[in-house]
Order: C-alpha cells, then sequence, then structure tokens
C-alpha cells in the first residue's frame, strides 16, 4: 500500500458494509490527517481575523494565511508571492479573469480560443463574455480517434484578433494532459493572453508557470487535497496590477472616501471581504503534504510526493495505477473508454461506458459494494455532445487507491453486468408500442 | 439507502412498453434531468378526462426508462387526475423496489413530463 490508512482518516469508513474504494478523486480528493488537523488547530488555538488586528490572535491567523501564499507560490513556481491570489474555487478564479482582464481587454469582434475539452467552468463565464462584447468564440478540436487536441487547427484559430486562450491542463473527462507549452507559445506571437486551469492538474502534475510562461493558472483546492472552498488565481504581476478589483468592500482599499476610493496593493487589491482563513490554512496542509517529506513514502527512499523536477514520484505511482486500471478494464467487454488507452500524456482519470448498463445504474451497482464512481457529463456537456453519447463513467485515481480498489470496481463491473444485461434468452420480444411482458408485471398493481 | 434492482426495471429498461411517438395526440411535454441527462417526452391523447393512450420516447437510465414504460402502461385508460396524483411511493410499487434519494429524480422524470403536459 501506498499511503497508510491512518494518513487518510475516511478511508476507514464502511459503505453499505463494504471497504471504501473512493474513486471519485477528480469531483474531489480526501483530505489527510494532517489537513483536518491544520484547519481544527486553527479554530481551537488562533481564530480570529487577518490583516485587521494588533492582538496576537490576529498576528498568528495572519501569519497563517500569508504562510500558505509562500507555499503556494513555490508550488506552481511563480516568481512573486503576491501572484498569488486565495479565491473561493476555480470557478471563481476563472470569473475574476472574465470580468477584470477580459471586460476590459476584450473588444466587439475579437476573439476568445479555447477548446472542446473544457469543463462548464472554464466555458460559459466565456460565453457570457463573449455575448456581451459581441466578441467571437473559437475552439480547438478534439480527435475522436486519439482524444488529443488537433493543434494542427492552431495555425487558423489563433489570429490577430485573438485577445485570449484558455485551455485546461488536465481534461476532467478523457484525463489528457494536454499540450499546454505549444498553445502559450503560439498565443504569445499573436500577443493573445493565455489562462490555464489547472483544477484536475494540481496535485497529479508538476506545474511551474514560470515555465510555462501562462499569464494566468488556476488551481482548485479541493482537488489536490485541501478543504472545499478555496482555489488560488495566479496572474502575472503586470497584468494583475492593471487590472481593476472583481469584488470590492472590505480589505481591498487603500483610502475610502464618502464618494471614492483607492484600491490596496497587490494580492489584497482581490481579495475583499473575511476569506476563507481555514480553508487556505488547510491548503497549506495539502502543499505540504504535496511537497514534503513524507513518512510513508521516506521509508521507501522517495522523499517528495510531487518532486520540483519532471515525472515526481506521485505521478509515477498514479500513472502506474492508471495502467494498471486501463488494463483491466479493457479486459471486459462491451467496455469503451474514452480517453487514450495508454498512460502517455494522461492521468488517471477515465470515463467509460458499459453496454447495455447505463452510468448511472452502473454507479448504483458499484455503490452497494462501496465503491464510489462519477457519473453523468462531468460538467462538460458539449464534449459529450462531440462523443455523441449524454454521459459516462468515470473513475479518478488519487495516491491513495491501490490495485485491490481497482480489482474491488472491477468485480462490481462484472456485477452489474451479470444483473443488469438483457434477460437471455430474451423474455419476449419488444415489437414497438408492444403491451407484451405482462406477465412479468405484476397484474394489476393497486395504487391509491 | 442503496439502489436495488428489480426484474421489472430490467425488463422495462430493456424491452420498454409505448415507446414511440403518438400521432393523434393531444397534449405532450418533455421533462430533463440536467444532473445526469435523462430526457423524456409523452405523448397523451386525453378524451373527458381519461387516458385514451400514451406513449414516450426516453433515453436515459434504467430507472427513468421503466419508471416511464410501467406508468404509461398503468395510466392507459385511468382518469388524468389520478395519473397526476402519483406520486414516488406508487412509481416505486409499480417497479417493485424502493427508489433511494439519489435516484428520486430519475424515477419522477416521467411524471413531471405528464404534468407539464396537462
Amino acid at each position: 500500500m501506498f499511503m497508510l490508512e491512518k494518513d487518510f482518516p475516511i478511508l476507514n469508513r464502511k459503505i453499505n458494509g463494504h471497504r471504501l474504494v473512493y474513486l471519485d478523486n477528480a469531483s474531489t480528493a480526501q483530505k489527510p490527517e494532517s489537513v483536518i488537523k491544520a484547519m481544527d488547530s486553527f479554530y481551537r488555538q488562533h481564530n480570529a481575523n487577518i490583516h485587521r488586528g494588533i492582538h496576537t490572535l490576529s498576528q498568528e491567523a495572519t501569519k497563517l494565511y500569508e504562510d500558505t501564499r509562500d507555499k503556494v507560490q513555490k508550488f506552481i513556481g511563480a516568481k512573486h508571492r503576491e501572484e498569488i491570489i486565495f479565491t473561493s474555487s476555480a470557478t471563481e478564479a476563472i470569473n475574476l479573469v472574465v470580468w477584470t482582464w477580459g471586460h476590459d481587454h476584450v473588444k466587439r469582434g475579437d476573439e476568445i480560443l479555447l477548446t472542446e475539452v473544457e469543463h462548464h467552468s472554464n466555458l460559459v463565464p466565456w460565453q457570457i463574455l463573449a455575448k456581451k462584447k459581441n466578441a467571437k468564440l473559437k475552439f480547438i478540436p478534439v480527435s475522436l480517434t486519439t482524444y488529443n487536441l488537433q493543434l494542427t487547427a492552431l495555425r487558423q484559430l489563433i489570429t490577430k484578433k485573438t485577445k485570449l486562450v484558455a485551455v485546461n491542463h488536465v481534461s476532467n473527462v478523457l484525463g489528457t494532459i494536454n499540450p499546454v507549452e505549444k498553445i502559450i507559445r503560439a498565443a504569445h506571437r499573436v500577443g493573445a493572453k493565455v489562462l490555464i486551469d489547472g483544477a484536475q492538474a494540481g496535485g497529479h502534475v508538476p506545474v511551474n508557470v514560470q515555465k510555462l510562461d501562462c499569464d494566468f493558472y488556476v488551481l482548485s483546492g479541493h482537488k489536490m487535497y485541501g478543504p472545499t472552498g478555496v482555489g488560488v488565481l495566479y496572474g502575472k504581476k503586470e497584468l494583475l496590477n492593471e487590472m481593476p478589483p472583481y469584488r470590492s468592500g472590505g480589505h481591498m482599499i487603500k483610502k475610502v472616501n464618502l464618494n471614492s476610493a483607492t484600491w490596496a496593493e497587490l494580492p489584497h487589491k482581490f481579495e475583499a471581504g473575511t476569506g476563507n482563513i481555514s480553508g487556505v490554512i488547510g491548503l497549506e496542509a495539502a502543499v505540504d503534504f504535496l511537497n514534503s517529506p513524507n513518512p510513508s513514502l521516506a521509508k521507501r527512499g522517495t522523499p517528495s510526493l510531487l518532486q520540483r523536477e519532471g515525472r515526481g514520484e506521485l505521478l509515477k505511482y498514479e500513472s502506474n495505477l492508471t495502467a494498471y486500471a486501463l488494463k483491466q478494464m479493457l479486459k471486459i467487454s462491451g467496455l469503451k473508454i474514452y480517453g487514450p488507452q495508454n498512460t502517455k500524456d494522461r492521468i488517471g482519470v477515465i470515463s467509460f461506458n458499459l453496454k447495455n448498463v447505463p452510468p448511472h445504474d452502473l454507479a448504483s451497482i458499484l455503490d452497494s459494494r462501496g465503491v464510489a464512481i462519477r457519473t453523468g457529463h462531468h460538467c462538460a456537456m458539449p464534449l459529450h455532445q462531440k462523443l455523441g453519447i449524454e454521459s459516462t463513467a468515470r473513475i479518478s485515481l488519487a495516491i491513495y487507491n491501490t490495485k485491490e480498489d481497482i480489482d474491488a470496481f472491477i468485480a462490481g463491473l462484472k456485477y452489474a453486468q451479470r444483473l443488469l444485461s438483457p434477460p437471455r434468452p430474451p423474455a419476449w420480444t419488444s415489437p414497438k408500442r408492444s403491451r407484451a411482458g405482462e406477465g412479468e408485471m405484476k397484474e394489476g398493481v393497486n395504487l391509491p | 439507502m442503496t439502489q436495488s434492482y428489480s426484474s421489472i426495471i430490467k425488463n422495462h429498461y430493456h424491452h420498454p412498453r409505448d415507446s414511440g411517438k403518438l400521432s393523434d395526440y393531444t397534449h405532450t411535454a418533455e421533462a430533463l434531468n440536467p444532473l445526469c441527462g435523462d430526457e423524456t417526452k409523452v405523448y397523451l391523447k386525453i378524451r373527458k378526462g381519461l387516458i385514451e393512450e400514451i406513449a414516450h420516447e426516453t433515453r436515459g437510465c434504467m430507472i427513468c426508462v421503466a419508471s416511464a414504460s410501467v406508468v404509461s402502461e398503468y395510466a392507459r385508460g385511468k382518469a388524468l387526475a389520478a395519473i397526476k396524483k402519483l406520486g414516488l411511493q406508487d412509481i416505486a410499487k409499480l417497479l417493485g423496489v424502493s427508489i433511494s434519494s439519489a435516484r428520486t429524480s430519475c424515477a419522477t422524470l416521467f411524471l413531471e413530463a405528464i404534468w407539464k403536459a396537462s
């Protein structure tokens, strides 16, 4: 076992009498003990508002909160600490850019380039902006054979009219790691800015914003083992400096008169009101968990989950487990995977459908055996339209998942297939509008 | 509570009754479950308060399709007013299993379409 269960207390839960097999990590990851403790300890020992008070508790709370900014800065390789803005979610971080930078710079006739594989959070805000500004949305297509973005189209898609390119680092449906470096370079050649939605990448793929040279990068705290209610916006300092405030009120001001106000310096300009202090402090513990020596790993001689350079230990472990999951899944007849069938440039987010077993019903059957998966359109309806399906089932792996988890999932798939597939030989034929088979229906069920 | 599956659900999902369009319907409506993508469209031929004919086009999970199938079958020939009074428990009875809270919206989508249509 890679991780001890004591590191993640929820893994000791029994679900419907079975050991919890949690394979819904792309929705939200479970929290290590250290994250839970950090938040608990904040409320028990240090609770106070930040940046306001002279008293001891306020100083302690401020230090804990601001320490997180330093940690996140290092975690994603930002040049300046004030380039890290805490938001309530990755969604809010994207909306911040849309309604400040986007609102100021996108004009009638301009183009915003997205991809066909965006989560709704990196699509709908841009749709609203484009409509308001009479700007045009364009999309990098996805290949239905390789499931990769078709970058050959970039030359036509990025034009002098392109003001902004917004693309996910990792697809929350296909699991693909997108070639964002190439997209960023192409966008910068025409002077467009680039926002990378890293909600699915954080904690699974090493991120270095300076190397990427992206203009904005967003993270979701709760998908990288931190608490819900915390997101991160990274923006290049010069851009953030010229952007107007997103939300206004307390803390984001320098001086206020009855009829006017001036803004605080970065990062405070974008952190109006009392933020999610305990959540940010929880996020620090999550980054520590990903960054620092870990007891379970130290024993194996690997000091860090997510090493600074290249493919870290976490990536290797998750990649091996993904390979195992793909191999086992491909053995099942009638199972179709939407995404690459190898582990090259992909993470352990695997969407699939099983013939004759709708995703929702599969999820119900798996749940009865303690296996948690996600079903639906995963907030990517246009991608599902392109794939020609309404919904998929999805497993998504995390650091605490094991081969035993995959085996339990596979056994559940086979059980669901046996249980829910059409009766054989068919109990009846069913011509259109047939009323046959009433013998099977309880005759004359009396309803009140 | 976990969701159980009956042979009724299985059979009505794999062989839905009254599936298709009605050409001479008097009422029709669609209902959509955005969470999971279930879609259903009901066609009703109503005369003097009675459901003379009923059909549906339903795409979705087993619970949703089977619910549309068993309710259609049950509703034919009955008073519209009585069918509009059906609830989750009635559908559960027709399906032969209890419906878990996570699947309630799947089970009642077809009823929603009937309410909308009439």
